[in-house]
């Protein structure tokens, strides 16, 4: 029924019309988050002296980047019954600017057998206006065989 | 009181063919739609249709006692000798005995309803039937200025012209219902085959509910009395594809001549939902939909309903028990992020794994009528239990200890509730009325997680509501309200470990408050016919909701939601005022409605981003609610024409717009704007063994939804395509109600902006047939001779 749909167009926009915006400088562009470091499936060897995780991401957005945020928890949380390590850490950081290049290492040389298991590493990001990216990577940390 | 008129006694007289026919009317000569004709004699029963008739076809002449039942309505019934064809014409006489809730701004009657300001879409018991899907609040959910926030197949909230949550009142047998209604993954606790008939009612009725009846209100009232000395019954079986639901509802009502009991049980169980994918991408990664199911949505629901009291001259009494329990489960990937070890498949379509979710919620309403002439009281008390759990396992974070057990959410919400109203002059014309309701909660949390303290909240409130005629064909109210109410919520420390063991300190998570609110709202209405076919219905109201207790004090990572979500102590009292306007042309082959409304919030209490994360280890950022200047306008246009004899074309279409006015960022959970289409065909009277045919192809069609809140998705639009047909067949002497239905008959892939799952970029369902067969029963008991 065009007439119909015509009419409602027309009653909508008129009301929309009544009642305006305010302010129209909303930023809803979410900021991109390039993860470089760790890869999707990666296995860390955990327990040496040299054991690390390299987080490498490029931080960007459109108006001004605010925070950063890592979670490194076991990927056998919340729906999974597998035996789990207890193992997790969360580190948050400010950004500023609209582009930012991070590097930072986990130290995981403490590690012991025990926690050796698949991991969620989260990385987030939000910018000054609140949106909020999100990207993550399952890694497995591992106990180097002995041969 | 009654009239009847045996019209046409005319006709040849046939052995084993003979009809009874006629018209049910209400006492203004307007037509019932889906009253309920008993044959006694012939143990047969039937429904009248839009225009008020109904048919019983391959009698034998002989003595039949003919009975009718509409709620709100005397009951009358009629002893017909029948030798020849036979037509009659009832016309029912209000009964204000049966006089439900909606009456104070409601009648079932054309005449009444046209005096009402306020706009009110009813269904009935068989239309909800015709529609079923997932839960009551998807059944009706595609009622003008309706829609569902959907969690998962049996689990959805309502949305009342783009608000929901606490700003929606939904009401059953007089007292609202008091779940969790704040939570965005918890549903309406409601057994929809309990309810004999749903009236939603758009807008601010704050005078009337008290807080949160803001977007307007859904009232729930139970299947009317059994007519006296009967056995009244049905069962219901229903099964639907998509899921694998098996579903049985049984009920029984017996009456004496002032007694009666009603029992009810019904059980549903459905497996995992399909949808038309064998994989979703979320957050740049393809995850498998193993089998095309989502896996670990399956889920069951209880419902038991037991009613008892007694219908007398002075007035009626009646006391229900009413229990719900359901267990369902959240998808895999909903809690803790989707990734392909948690979707593995495990072989099982039906079984409920973690995470999911178990809700019980227990209802003892004692609801009181009594006459004196013109003058009538009424109260309504009720007591409710609402036990919501939801498991999952685990994760420690930090140096605490692992928790025990896997019990991560445990409210207990008590709510006593208490309505008294006295409408101390009443007629056709005219009523006034005064009332006072109060209501008290008390909150208990346990599991291992922390989101919400321990609360208790009272509430109380005084109203009056006039109606009067203006001049004819225009009537006018007006109402007013004022409450106090109070929220205490505990103080909740959390201690901080050194070790497992040691304990080093507390923090706080929600500080101890006492707040004390008090609210004046009312409003205007207008009610004009401005000739037989236009009327015109205006409404001007405020309305309210006293800052709930999550809104004060939550603090916690809701995990379905991946969010921490921070209340705030200093929230006031939300108010809004909103102009309504209704309308409506009807003509004997057309009817259209055009409704307009705007609603301006001051300070409108929602979840807002923060630009912080949580220092909880699972969320994002903290999102915490705030107060805004906020509007909510936009409206339904509805437009009926019939094309043919018996054939309807039928369209609906739907918009709402919302604002935050103080920084401009649209609101969330606002539907995208939608339209229905539809043709239906219907058949009264068809023949000797099967009567009351219908069929509908409808069209259903959603615009995409881009002007979303900060973190929402845009939702790119879609049309589905579904079907529905039915039937009353007669099986011997037994009528069998089939009603059968096609959702998303092209097993479209689309996504729902309603959906939870909507996050996780997740298809809505493919396609479902379903089935519904009610068996109604009836018999009559040996009535004594006085």
């Amino acid at each position: 029924m065009k007439t119909t749909l015509h009419f409602s167009a027309i009653i909508f926009a008129a009301i929309i019309a009544f009642s305006g915006c305010k302010k129209d400088d909303q930023d809803n562009a979410k900021p991109t988050i390039t993860l470089n470091s760790p890869v999707e499936g990666e296995v860390i060897l955990a327990g040496t002296d040299t054991s690390i995780i390299c987080l490498n991401a490029v931080f960007s957005d459109n108006v001004q980047l605010k925070e950063y945020k890592i979670n490194i928890h076991n990927a056998a949380g919340h729906g999974h019954k597998s035996t789990f390590a207890t193992w997790d850490t969360t580190i948050i950081q400010s950004l500023d600017g609209k582009s930012r290049i991070v590097d930072f290492d986990i130290d995981i040389s403490h590690f012991n057998r025990a926690d050796t298991a698949h991991y969620h590493y989260m990385v987030y990001c939000l910018d000054q206006a609140g949106n909020e990216s999100m990207v993550y990577r399952t890694i497995e940390i591992s106990w180097p065989e002995k041969k | 009181m009654l009239i009847f008129w045996v019209l046409s006694p005319a006709l040849k007289a046939q052995t084993g063919n003979l009809r009874i026919s006629g018209f049910i009317k209400d006492d203004n000569g307007s037509p019932l739609f889906n009253a309920t004709i008993y044959l006694n004699g012939a143990f047969r029963r039937t429904l009248t249709d839009t225009s008020g008739r109904f048919l019983f076809t391959g009698l034998n002449p002989g003595k039949y006692t003919v009975k009718v039942t509409f709620v709100g309505f005397q009951q009358p019934s009629l002893a017909v000798f029948l030798a020849m064809d036979t037509l009659l014409e009832i016309k029912l006489q209000r009964d204000i005995m049966q006089m439900d809730e909606v009456n104070i701004v409601e009648n079932r009657s054309k005449a009444i309803r046209q005096m009402q300001s306020v706009q009110i879409t009813t269904i009935s018991q068989t239309s909800i039937f015709q529609t079923i899907s997932g839960s009551l609040v998807q059944s009706i959910g595609k009622l003008p200025g309706l829609a569902s926030i959907n969690i998962t197949s049996g689990v959805a909230k309502p949305v009342i012209r783009g608000l929901s949550f606490n700003r929606v009142a939904v009401v059953e047998n007089g007292v609202k219902q008091e779940g969790q209604q704040w939570g965005i993954d918890h549903g309406l606790e409601i057994d929809q085959y309990g309810v004999g008939k749903v009236d939603v009612i758009k807008g601010p009725l704050s005078f009337r509910y008290g807080s949160d009846a803001i977007g307007g209100v859904i009232i729930l009232s139970d299947q009317p009395y059994p007519v006296p000395h009967s056995i009244d019954g049905s069962v219901v079986v229903t099964g639907k594809s998509n899921n694998d639901l098996i579903g049985i509802s049984a009920y029984s009502a017996i009456r004496e001549n002032k007694g009666f009991f009603k029992v009810r049980l019904t059980m549903d169980d459905y497996g995992d939902v399909k949808v038309p994918a064998d994989s979703f991408y979320y957050n740049g990664w393809q995850l498998p939909v193993n089998g095309k199911r989502l896996k670990n949505t399956a889920g069951k629901d209880y419902g038991i309903k037991l009613s008892t009291g007694m219908v007398d001259h002075w007035g009626t009494w009646s006391v229900t028990l009413s229990d719900y329990f359901q267990k369902v489960g959240f998808f895999s990937g909903s809690h803790g992020m989707p990734d392909i070890y948690n979707l593995q498949d495990d072989r099982k379509n039906r079984n409920i794994d973690f995470p999911y979710q178990k809700v019980n919620h227990f209802k003892a309403i004692a609801n009181t009528r009594i006459r004196m002439k013109n003058r009538w009281l009424e109260a309504d008390v009720g007591y409710q239990l609402n036990h919501r759990q939801e498991f999952s396992f685990p994760h420690t974070h930090g140096l605490g200890p692992q928790p025990e057990g896997n019990l991560e959410i445990d409210l207990k919400l008590n709510t006593l509730s208490g309505n008294v109203r006295y409408y101390f002059d009443k007629s056709e014309d005219r009523s006034q009325v005064v009332g006072i309701s109060g209501q008290y909660q008390q909150n208990n949390r346990g599991g291992y997680y922390f989101l919400l303290p321990d609360y208790d909240a009272w509430s109380a409130g005084a109203y009056y509501f006039r109606q009067w005629l203006f001049s004819p064909g225009w009537h006018f109210n007006c109402s007013a309200r004022v409450d106090v109410g109070h929220v205490h919520t505990q103080q909740f420390l959390e201690p901080v470990y050194k070790d497992p063991q040691t304990i080093t300190g507390y923090v706080e998570r929600s500080p101890l408050i006492r707040k004390n609110f008090f609210n004046f709202s009312g409003g205007l209405g207008s009610s004009w016919q401005i000739n037989p076919t236009l009327s015109l219905k205006m409404n001007l109201g405020t309305g309210y909701k006293i800052p709930t207790a999550p809104e004060l004090s939550s603090n916690g990572v809701h995990h379905g939601t991946f969010r921490h979500e921070m209340g705030d102590s200093t929230l006031t009292s939300e108010r809004s005022f909103q102009l309504d306007i209704g309308l409506l042309y009807e003509s004997k082959m057309i009817s259209a409605g055009l409704s307009p409304f705007v609603t301006w919030f001051p300070n409108f209490i929602y979840l807002s981003p923060t630009g912080e994360f949580s220092f909880l280890p699972d969320a994002g950022q903290v999102y915490r609610y705030r107060q805004s200047e906020a509007m909510f306008t936009g409206g339904e246009i509805t437009f009926s024409v019939v094309l043919f004899k018996n054939l309807v074309y039928h369209n609906q279409s739907q918009y709402v717009y919302a604002g935050n006015l103080d920084d401009g960022y649209p609101l969330p959970f606002i539907p995208a704007a939608s339209m229905l289409n539809s043709i239906r065909y219907e058949l009264p009277i068809a023949g000797k063994n099967f009567m009351n045919i219908y069929a509908e192809i409808e069209i259903q069609t959603s615009a995409s939804q881009n002007r979303v809140a900060r973190n929402e998705l845009k939702t790119p639009g879609y049309n589905l395509l579904n079907f529905s047909a039915g039937s009353t067949f007669l099986v011997g002497k037994q009528p069998l109600e089939v009603m059968f239905q096609v959702q998303n008959l092209t097993n479209k892939k689309y996504l729902n902006h309603m959906s939870l799952y909507r996050m996780l970029d997740l298809y809505d369902p493919g396609i479902n047939f379903i089935l519904v067969v009610n068996i109604p029963l009836q018999f009559l008991l040996p009535q004594k001779s006085n």
